[in-house]
């Protein structure tokens, strides 16, 4: 049991801790860390949504060699670590080939190409497993094959890849902390450089930023899953 | 001029002959019932027809047209041609009268009316008892009703020629009297039909022909009448003692 003079102790501490983000414009530089990270993230599943219903479609023609290179790609991004794909994009490039990529721009291709396989996988997934006689009831309709793709297959596809798709992209947001080792400087790097910056004042801001983080990721991905429940129940009528 | 016809069709599936040296008129309005046992190739001829598979020779006439073994416009003729088939595949993302209006909608060079085609396809599904069901989706039907609702989606694109594949093999007993019975009706108005089915009765009842299959091939053709009191082959003789048992209480 604590005294209640302790508890006091405590209180105090843990008001001063969040003292900290009251502090100049430190809640405003964490969401301003937030943006970037949050921009990263909607940029790169942007792109690989997109592609990964390209790269989908891809995986599922009939052709040996597609079908071979697909899977090795996907194998690849699958296997590597995305901080050693990180390392690759930003320092690999440059030495290799000098292209000089900012950590943005690093960053957004890595999580683009990575996205892509994830994505690609679902699509194919999902395509799949739209039975054959839809295919061809749509054409006993007399549809055309790229008819029927778009207005019969595509569709069907649509509600199995929204949850899993929502999975993935919440994988993506929380991976994106890993790209402060190139340099950009989002939510998490800010709220270290608070904690820093207090060190000697207050030793126990990082219970507060960290805290708050925390508050912020889970609110980026509980809004996404309720725009994806909402979008579901939209289908289901 | 018949309005289709098979000149000398052969199929195989790598080196299994399913139909071999198949020829077959269909006049208009005409209702042609083909029967046989499992696997005699009835299934696939119909498949042939509507070019869902190909033919290694031979050829598929539709109003003196070769219709077979077309790859670039296969749709176009597809869409004088309807199929229903035996698993109830309607579109489970789309409301009933949306599954109507699909391929009038889409058709290329048939400059459909959808306004006039909707009214149409509601006429249709009162005459199919489904009028309270055009906003319902597919998975509030029963396997009858989706039958039902299929058939009328190839009616809405008008077809030439219509074909029925086991329509009523994948339903429940009770259902499947629903789904003849609209069937019947598209006879009685002179629509040209081609079908297979194990419904004896019914195939009795509703055809002009009977078209008797066995082994890839057509063993005979008859009037019904024909065909169950006096059929001319062996072979049809003991496909019909299928379908009859002597009763144990002599």
């Amino acid at each position: 049991m604590l005294s209640s003079d302790a508890s006091v102790n405590m209180l105090d501490a843990i008001r001063e801790a969040f003292g900290v983000l009251t502090m100049g414009t430190n809640t405003l530089r964490l969401l301003g860390g937030l943006w970037v990270t949050v921009w990263i993230a909607l940029v790169s599943v942007a792109f690989s949504i997109v592609l990964g219903f390209l790269f989908g479609m891809l995986m599922t023609v009939k052709n040996r060699v597609v079908k071979t290179v697909c899977r090795i790609y996907l194998e690849f991004m699958r296997i590597m670590p995305q901080m050693v794909l990180l390392f690759l994009a930003y320092y690999g490039l440059t030495r290799m080939f000098s292209i000089s990529l900012s950590g943005e721009a690093a960053s957004i291709l890595v999580f683009t190409l990575w996205g892509t396989a994830e994505m690609g996988d679902l699509v194919r997934g999902a395509l799949e497993s739209v039975p054959n006689h839809q295919y061809e009831s749509g054409r006993a309709i007399g549809l055309t094959e790229r008819q029927i793709f778009f207005y019969i297959i595509i569709p069907q596809t649509l509600r199995p890849l929204l949850p899993l798709s929502m999975n993935l992209i919440t994988r993506m947001i929380k991976t994106t902390s890993l790209v402060v080792f190139v340099g950009v400087i989002e939510v998490v790097k800010i709220g270290q450089q608070i904690i820093e910056a207090n060190r000697l004042t207050v030793p126990t801001a990082s219970i507060a930023v960290y805290f708050v983080i925390f508050m912020m990721y889970f609110f980026v991905c509980w809004i996404l899953s309720l725009a994806a429940r909402a979008v579901e129940r939209s289908q289901k009528r | 001029m018949p309005l289709l016809e098979l000149k000398n069709i052969k199929k195989s599936f790598d080196s299994n002959v399913i139909i071999k040296d198949l020829s077959l008129t269909v006049e208009k309005g005409e209702v042609i019932v083909i029967l046989g046992p499992s696997g005699c190739g009835k299934s696939t001829l119909l498949r042939c027809i509507n070019g869902l598979e190909t033919i290694e020779s031979g050829e598929i006439f539709l109003d003196g047209e070769v219709i077979s073994n077309r790859t670039k416009d296969m749709h176009l003729i597809r869409q004088k041609i309807g199929m229903v088939f035996q698993s109830y595949d309607l579109f489970p993302h789309l409301s009933v009268m949306k599954n109507l209006l699909l391929g009038p909608k889409h058709a290329h060079e048939m400059n459909f009316n959808i306004e006039q085609v909707q009214k149409e396809a509601e006429m249709w599904l009162d005459r199919v008892g489904l009028a309270d069901k055009k906003n319902a989706y597919p998975r509030q039907l029963s396997g009858g009703q989706k039958q039902r609702v299929a058939i009328v989606r190839m009616l809405c694109m008008h077809p030439e020629v219509m074909l029925f594949d086991e329509v009523t093999a994948a339903l429940d007993p009770e259902m499947v009297r629903e789904v003849l019975d609209v069937m019947m009706n598209l006879a009685n108005d002179k629509k040209t039909m081609l079908i297979v089915t194990h419904q004896m009765q019914f195939a009795r009842a509703v055809a002009d022909k009977i078209v008797f299959m066995d082994a890839g091939e057509i063993v005979e053709i008859s009037t019904p009448e024909e065909f169950w009191t006096n059929p001319k082959t062996e072979r049809a003789k003991k496909f019909l003692s299928n379908f009859e048992f002597e009763s144990r209480h002599h």
